[in-house]
């Protein structure tokens, strides 16, 4: 397979690219790892003339340890967060999660920013970021719009940005004291059938906060707080709510139609995958 | 299309081309460069068979434009040869039979190269992490597991 004609573009600046993007609109795509843009246009389902390259961009690269949590710039790849010491320290789902993304290969030059604007349905980041109440940062009409997960990705393979409109990065908060954040996931095929996190919080042994994200299986991250459900619960106790809670939720979660995988299996996976995340989740922030 | 020059160098030899920007790296080794020992088959980033390394990364060549090795450094199985690892490595291979049609070696060989670099030891789990993207249908993995945890010096799987 060859990629059909194109013309590369390589502005020096994010408002350069901006401008371009703008100036080019819906025949131009904006271009990074490629490794989800390339292999659509080998496919011919996009057909874009022109290529507008972040890579060279400083402004969208970096990891940065801020007071309050870690700034990741669009452009990094899923082997620096995988690798880096400072996300290693004080997020290790996040670099665990990003160690688990496809292969070496796509790891070593797909990017963050680009796997969150491709928005593919079946993926990982999107799920555990939003569990992280991470905030993406994105410059909208030429400003600088801050949004969570759920918001910034409206549907398969659709974000709310509009031609010349970028990511610059994602916000994420440090993990509250005596918190944990678990993230799991069931692979069959090349992408994940079931991705879910949790985010859970205790006071002496007790609940006091949890939220649980689920992806793969919808249209878009579905994000639920629980903590007025599991609130001051541990044990048993907590075990047989967030049965019947998962119960619940994978009984009415939206399911994207034409998968390989059954909705009852995909339905079971959630309420498995879902109940898991919180116990290991109300396990790890006691610990 | 405006042709897009690329100086880079491949396997220690400096290269400049003016070349098309939609022209894969795959194309480029195989068809410009002559360089064949890179595979295609998947053509979809999932088999692993076009591996190469660029600035010592694994990459599949299949999905990414030769355009973008501008000012780096590739790396094929070419370029392996006739290096001490590489002996080891086909020693190693033949030993365990780690080889039968031979087509997913060389990506095997790459992938191996860069993981060699980054980790003095890997373990076994760490190897089959790294090596979890190259398909092989011949061997079923075990012998190519086992040959290459020998040449990085970790100690083979049970």
């Amino acid at each position: 397979m060859k990629l059909p004609q194109f013309e590369l573009h390589r502005p020096n600046s994010v408002d350069g690219a901006s401008q371009l993007l703008t100036e080019l609109g819906d025949d131009a795509s904006a271009y990074s790892g490629g490794t989800e843009l390339l292999l659509a246009m080998k496919l011919g389902l996009i057909k874009s003339r022109h290529l507008v390259d972040l890579k060279p961009l400083a402004e969208l690269r970096g990891i940065e340890l801020r007071p309050g949590g870690v700034w990741i710039g669009a452009g990094v790849t899923h082997r620096e967060i995988e690798s880096s010491p400072a996300i290693r320290a004080v997020l290790p789902p996040l670099a665990g999660m990003a160690s688990q993304i496809a292969n070496v290969r796509v790891r070593a030059i797909g990017t963050i920013g680009g796997n969150l604007c491709f928005a593919d349905p079946n993926s990982d980041p999107a799920t555990l970021l939003s569990a992280l109440g991470a905030r993406l940062r994105a410059r909208v009409n030429g400003e600088s719009v801050e949004f969570s997960p759920e918001e910034f990705i409206e549907g398969p393979y659709q974000t709310l940005l509009r031609p010349g409109d970028l990511l610059l990065g994602v916000w994420i908060p440090a993990l509250p004291a005596g918190s944990a954040a678990v993230h799991l996931r069931m692979k069959i095929h090349e992408r994940p059938s079931v991705t879910v996190a949790a985010l859970v919080g205790v006071t002496r042994g007790e609940v006091v906060a949890a939220r649980l994200a689920v992806g793969s299986v919808g249209p878009k991250v579905l994000q639920v707080e629980l903590g007025e459900e599991l609130r001051g619960l541990s044990g048993v106790g907590f075990s047989t709510r967030v049965r019947s809670l998962m119960a619940l939720l994978a009984g009415s979660i939206p399911l994207l139609p034409e998968r390989p995988e059954s909705p009852e299996y995909q339905r079971h996976l959630v309420r498995l995958l879902g109940a898991r995340a919180l116990e290991a989740g109300l396990e790890g922030a006691r610990n | 299309m405006s042709p897009v020059t690329v100086q880079a160098v491949v396997n220690g030899d400096q290269v400049k081309r003016s070349i098309p920007p939609n022209l894969l790296l795959i194309d480029f080794l195989r068809d410009e460069m002559g360089l064949t020992g890179t595979k295609q088959s998947c053509e979809v980033e999932v088999c692993g068979a076009c591996t190469v390394l660029v600035d010592d990364e694994p990459v599949s060549s299949c999905c990414y434009l030769a355009a973008d090795i501008d000012q780096r450094r590739v790396e094929t199985v070419e370029g392996l040869v006739g290096t001490p690892f590489h002996n080891r490595v086909v020693e190693a291979f033949l030993r365990h039979a780690a080889v039968q049609c031979g087509f997913c070696t060389p990506g095997l060989l790459l992938t191996a190269k860069a993981m060699a670099r980054r980790e003095a030891a890997p373990t076994e789990l760490e190897l089959r992490e790294a090596l979890a993207g190259n398909l092989c249908r011949c061997t079923g993995y075990h012998s190519v597991l086992q040959a290459l945890a020998e040449v990085l010096g970790s100690e083979g799987p049970a």
